[in-house]
C-alpha cells in the first residue's frame, strides 16, 4: 500500500462513525479504564502501585454506576 | 503576626517553568510531565488521554467536535489543543459541503461528502470520550503546575508527626 493510501485509510477512520451502535454500553468499559488510569497516575507518588490501584478504582466506578442504574430503574418502575 | 504552617500543608509556589510545562500538556497530553522529568507518568498519562481522545474521534468521526452546535461539550474538548484543529477542519469540510451542494442529500453521480456526521449513540459516545479526555488533561495540567519534580529522599529520617 502506498503512503497516500495509508493516509487516506487513516483519514477515513475519522470521517465516518464506526458502526458500533448495538454495543454502545460496552464502550463505557475503556472509558472508565482510561479515567481510572489517568486519575491514579496523577494521584500516586509510587507508580508501581498503579495497576492494582487503577483496577480497584475501575471496579469501584463500575459498581457505583450499576448501583445508580438500579436505583434509577427502581424509581422509574415505581413511578409508572 | 504570621503563623508558620506545618510542612505538610505548605504550598510551594509554581515557577514559570511549570506554567510552560502546563501549556505543553495542553498542546500534547503528557508532554508537561516529560519536560519535568516524570517520564513514566508522562507516557502513561499521554498515551491514555490520547487513546481516549482518538477513540472518541474514531467512534463518531470529526463531527463530534463541533463548536457551533455543541458549545458546552466543546469547552471540555478544547482542553486538548488538537481538538481546536479538528473543529476548524470540521467547520471547513462542512462549509465546503454546504457551499457546493446545499443541505439536500447527494444525487447519483455526485462525489461523496468529505465526512459523514454521527447521530445517536455514536455521536454521544464520541462526544463523551473526547470531552472526558479534555477534562482529564485539565487534571494533568493542574498536576504539572503543582508537582515537585524532585524525587522524594527516602533515606531522610522521618520526623515525629511528619506524614510518610
Amino acid at each position: 500500500m502506498t503512503p497516500a493510501g495509508v493516509v487516506t485509510l487513516a483519514a477515513g477512520l475519522f470521517t465516518a462513525p464506526l458502526p458500533l451502535e448495538h454495543y454502545w454500553l460496552w464502550l463505557l468499559l475503556p472509558l472508565v479504564a482510561g479515567v481510572s488510569i489517568v486519575y491514579k497516575a496523577i494521584k500516586l507518588d509510587d507508580l508501581t502501585k498503579l495497576p492494582w490501584q487503577a483496577f480497584y478504582l475501575f471496579v469501584q466506578i463500575l459498581l457505583f454506576m450499576l448501583l445508580a442504574a438500579a436505583l434509577i430503574w427502581l424509581i422509574v418502575e415505581l413511578a409508572s | 503576626m504570621p503563623v508558620a504552617q506545618p510542612p505538610s500543608t505548605r504550598v510551594r509556589p509554581a515557577s514559570r517553568w511549570h506554567f510552560i510545562a502546563a501549556v505543553a500538556t495542553w498542546l500534547l497530553p503528557g508532554l508537561g510531565h516529560l519536560l519535568l522529568g516524570q517520564r513514566a507518568r508522562g507516557w502513561i498519562i499521554g498515551v491514555t488521554i490520547l487513546c481516549l481522545w482518538g477513540g472518541g474521534l474514531a467512534l463518531g468521526g470529526v463531527s463530534v467536535i463541533d463548536w457551533s452546535r455543541q458549545r458546552a461539550w466543546f469547552l471540555g474538548q478544547m482542553l486538548i489543543a488538537p481538538s481546536i484543529a479538528v473543529a476548524w477542519q470540521h467547520d471547513r469540510l462542512k462549509a465546503r459541503y454546504l457551499l457546493t451542494r446545499g443541505p439536500q442529500p447527494a444525487r447519483e453521480g455526485e462525489p461523496e461528502p468529505a465526512f459523514e456526521p454521527a447521530y445517536g449513540r455514536m455521536a454521544e459516545m464520541g462526544t463523551l470520550y473526547t470531552a472526558l479526555a479534555g477534562m482529564l488533561n485539565l487534571l494533568a495540567m493542574i498536576d504539572v503546575i503543582y508537582r515537585d519534580p524532585r524525587p522524594k529522599d527516602k533515606s531522610k529520617p522521618q520526623l515525629a508527626g511528619e506524614p510518610a
